[in-house]
């Protein structure tokens, strides 16, 4: 029997068990890089959050409470994946009330998480959620009747001036020019599979779009697929940047 | 990881979450290295489906068997529906991404008459056939359990097997039996279902059953079709709680579901007898299980869940006879941990001071008492044994802990119900609301008292299963006149159910085989999730019927005579008839029956086991 709970993966986890690490006299804030893959694209960033506080019970984290009338715990995340986008580089800040090395958290929340959610690494976070500037991401399309000449197509599809797109706000939809949102811009097909890569500006309290506008796009214009239903795609958030383009910390 | 649907199939519904998979503590198998696949169907949403604590027991249960791999499926939301059909993509189930067609077992829960609509769409979606005797020698075997079960008749024709009672030891005896045929090379569907009839407690294989009708249209007749199977199938149980098995994990839902808590079952049956109640008749004997045990227990699903909830699940939590103990035990680590404790279905007259200073200590929601009648006469009747004075002592209680709200249950169309009781609701009602200013340190906040009132179903193996429903006029007209009584009064929230769903509930309630005709009728119009308000078309069920040649009434708003075959009668559920007769004879003369725990009334579920006996006061017979 495979099961995924820690008991079978033998791993020290479970909010029972005691740290070693001596109490903080305040709290410490690490930052947590994790990936969000497979059925977990699907669920949004309201369930994530939600999941997210099982998880650090589960895996026993010793969080900081805060110390009002009603404690809870802090858990902050930094830029919110849409419904149906895949992440290796998903960041997220939580306090910690005592002092324990970052690579025995990262162990007891990898010992009780699946693969679809592994966290990478977790350090001292070296700049504010607010400087970050852009994200990369990667597209795949499958299937299909993606052509040869997909990939050229696609690029004068969204390079495009004077292509718009609709986006959908609380203050009502707004049409926004496609191309100026498009950095790095790199297409390929091969084997009937076209690869894309872009960076978009993320973050702040700039106008960002989604990069579901970019594959709505395609999907709008070309005839790659009958039907939304057979759309077969996925996209993959890579790194987070600062505005210096380095992955951001 | 396997997948489930396509991505581009995903990104065009709604929660794609629900039918992705991959939660933790899913179970995943090598399917080639089973020798049984079991597909666990829930006829409702994911949100519903994954917080119904049979399924997480069963589901751990059967993949405890090693060549068994039991996997999840719930119904599907309609805009998924329609999706999967205009691409003709089948049901699959979420651990393994496989169609249902490829397992060798499809097993449905019944927990409620509305969710039949969804069985039939699910194996539609499932490209299975509806009716049982369509399929063939390689489609899966379609078998239901649950409590609907007592009355399975209404989808008999669509299933090859029902389990009669619970499940836990039963499910896996009867996979076992598959895997034994199937490895001796005895197997056939017939060979298979006759064995498990014959062999296993608990089994009913309706197609080994013949029905006859008399002219009026009762039924004549249940005859058995081969010698040597049980004329009548006894209900299965579990004798001891304290060593039966209990899933130590659950899968966790990455969304939000309706019960996204520990579930934690205390005792099994309820003492307490109420004439209307279905559950408290067909779970007996109760068998409680230790504090110990439970304790045990919730640490170790705390441990594997993380959850910050525990809820008490039993009929009448206040009604277990180690209660304080078990909170002792429970909070001695639940209030370190940040877990907080919930008891959701107390009685008014076994609530204490004692137990709610115990779980004041943690958050909880809104107290809610079901007092069902409103007047002491009628609640007589129905012998639920709370009073007046019960009531307002638990709401002071509360009132007294600075809470403002208290919710009332009631129940419209009760037998021998009249005007005066309805007005019996607003009175009882206003009462509480008044008592809230009387309670010494009651909060500043006014006091909300809300009225929910369902309609009365009358539910096989109660001793108001002979009972005719109220009509549709009748039951609408009282709930006006409450509704006008109520309204002038601020401090009271009204509600109450749609009495044309209690209806079709009946019918399918008390139905027989022949009800079965209208839910195909259904299903040819598309019915699905009936249980919902928004989907559920009374016209349409009509005309179901219609098509059917079914007349609701005949179900519904007949009395059944008291020497009339029942459709049920082919099922032993432990409380014998004559038990239940009394009991509907000292209904009419307004005669109550002591609850088990101070006197034994032979109701006839202590038999079950021979010398083995849970029943405190239980005579001999």
């Amino acid at each position: 029997m495979v099961s995924q709970t820690q008991k079978d993966l033998g791993a020290p986890a479970g909010p029972f068990l005691r740290f070693s690490g001596e109490p903080l006299e305040d709290f410490r804030t690490v930052r947590v890089r994790f990936r969000k893959t497979g059925s977990l694209s699907y669920i949004s960033h309201l369930d994530l959050q939600r999941v997210m506080m099982r998880i650090l019970v589960l895996g026993g984290i010793p969080m900081w409470y805060t110390q009002g009338f009603n404690p809870h715990a802090k858990v902050v995340f930094a830029l919110p994946l849409p419904v149906g986008v895949e992440s290796e580089c998903e960041l997220m800040d939580l306090r910690i009330c005592r002092d324990v090395p970052c690579e025995e958290l990262r162990d007891r929340l990898n010992a009780v998480l699946t693969d679809e959610m592994k966290v990478k690494e977790i350090y001292i976070p070296e700049r504010k959620f607010q400087e970050i500037d852009s994200a990369d991401y990667a597209f795949t399309f499958r299937g299909g009747r993606i052509s040869e000449t997909g990939a050229k197509e696609a690029e004068t599809v969204l390079l495009d001036p004077g292509r718009k797109v609709l986006k959908k706000g609380k203050n009502g939809d707004k049409e926004i020019s496609l191309a100026p949102h498009l950095r790095r811009l790199n297409v390929e097909s091969t084997d009937g599979e076209l690869r894309l890569y872009v960076n978009m500006p993320a973050g702040g309290d700039r106008e960002t779009l989604s990069p579901l506008h970019v594959a709505q796009t395609l999907l709008d214009t070309l005839d790659w697929y009958d039907s939304a239903i057979e759309a077969d795609y996925t996209v993959t958030r890579l790194h987070i940047r600062d505005d210096r383009m380095r992955e951001f910390r | 990881m396997p997948k489930t649907y396509d991505s581009g199939l995903l990104r065009t519904v709604s929660k794609p979450g629900r039918y992705a998979g991959g939660e933790m503590g899913q179970i995943l198998k090598n399917k080639n290295s089973v020798k049984a696949r079991f597909a666990f169907c829930f006829p409702d949403s994911y949100e519903i489906g994954m917080s119904n604590l049979g399924v997480r027991i069963l589901y751990g249960a059967l993949n405890r068997e090693k060549d068994i791999w039991c996997e999840r499926v719930y119904a599907p939301w309609t805009d998924m529906q329609d999706a999967m059909k205009e691409r003709n993509i089948p049901l699959c189930a979420l651990e393994s991404g496989d169609p249902l067609d490829r397992f060798d077992f499809v097993g449905f829960t019944l927990q409620y008459e509305m969710c039949y609509t969804n069985v039939l769409s699910m194996l539609d979606l499932a490209h299975i056939p509806i009716r049982a005797s369509d399929r063939g020698e390689d489609c899966p075997l379609v078998i239901g359990g649950g409590p609907c079960t007592y009355n399975p008749e209404p989808v008999a024709d669509f299933f090859d097997l029902f389990n009669i009672g619970e499940g836990e030891e039963m499910l896996p005896e009867i996979v076992r039996l598959y895997i034994r045929m199937k490895e001796d090379g005895t197997y056939t569907r017939k060979a298979f279902l006759h064995e498990a009839a014959r062999t296993i407690e608990g089994v009913y294989v309706p197609s080994l059953f013949e029905v006859t009708y008399r002219e009026d249209g009762r039924i004549r007749a249940y005859t058995p079709l081969v010698p040597d199977i049980p004329t009548q199938v006894r209900k299965r149980i579990v004798k001891d709680l304290d060593t039966m098995y209990f899933p130590d994990r659950v899968v966790l839902p990455y969304i939000e579901t309706v019960q996204d808590r520990i579930m934690l079952e205390v005792y099994r049956g309820c003492p307490r007898g109420c004439r209307f109640c279905q559950a408290g008749m067909v779970y007996r004997p109760i068998r409680e299980k230790s504090p110990e045990t439970l304790d045990r227990q919730a640490r170790c699903l705390y441990e594997n869940t993380g959850y910050e909830e525990i809820s008490l699940t039993s009929l009448s939590i206040s009604d277990y006879t180690r209660l304080p103990e078990l909170t002792e035990k429970l909070l001695s680590w639940t209030d370190e941990y940040k877990v907080n404790l919930s008891l959701p279905s107390l009685r008014a007259d076994s609530f204490s001071k004692e137990l709610m200073d115990r779980i004041s200590s943690v958050r909880t929601t809104s107290l809610t008492f079901a007092p069902e009648a409103g007047t002491q006469r009628l609640r007589d009747v129905i012998n639920k044994n709370v009073t007046v004075d019960d009531i307002l002592k638990a709401s002071g209680i509360a009132f007294e802990a600075g809470k403002n709200t208290v919710k009332l249950y009631f129940m419209n169309g009760l037998p021998t119900e009249t005007d005066e009781d309805i007005a019996g609701i607003a009175e009882l009602a206003k009462t509480v609301a008044d008592h809230y200013y009387r309670t010494p340190g009651h909060a500043k906040r006014p006091p909300t008292v809300t009225v929910s009132v369902a309609c009365f179903v009358p539910k096989p193996f109660t001793p108001f299963q002979w009972e005719p429903q109220d009509t549709i006029e009748n039951l609408s007209r009282k709930q006006q006149l409450l509704l006008e009584i109520i309204k002038p009064d601020k401090r009271i929230r009204y509600q109450y159910h749609d009495a044309r769903v209690s209806r079709i509930e009946a019918v399918l309630a008390r139905g027989d085989r022949r009800v079965g005709r209208a839910l195909e009728e259904g299903l040819k119009a598309g019915f699905r999730f009936d249980a919902w308000d928004e989907f559920f078309d009374y016209d349409k069920w009509l005309e179901a019927f219609d098509k059917a040649g079914i007349d609701p009434a005949f179900y519904a708003n007949r009395t059944y005579d008291e020497d009339e075959v029942l459709a049920w009668d082919v099922i032993a559920p432990g409380v014998r008839k004559e038990f239940l007769l009394r009991e509907k004879h000292l209904a009419y003369v307004g005669k109550t029956t002591r609850n088990c725990m101070e006197h034994c009334s032979g109701c006839g579920a202590g038999d079950w086991e021979g010398e083995l006996t849970w029943c405190p006061k239980r005579k001999k017979t």
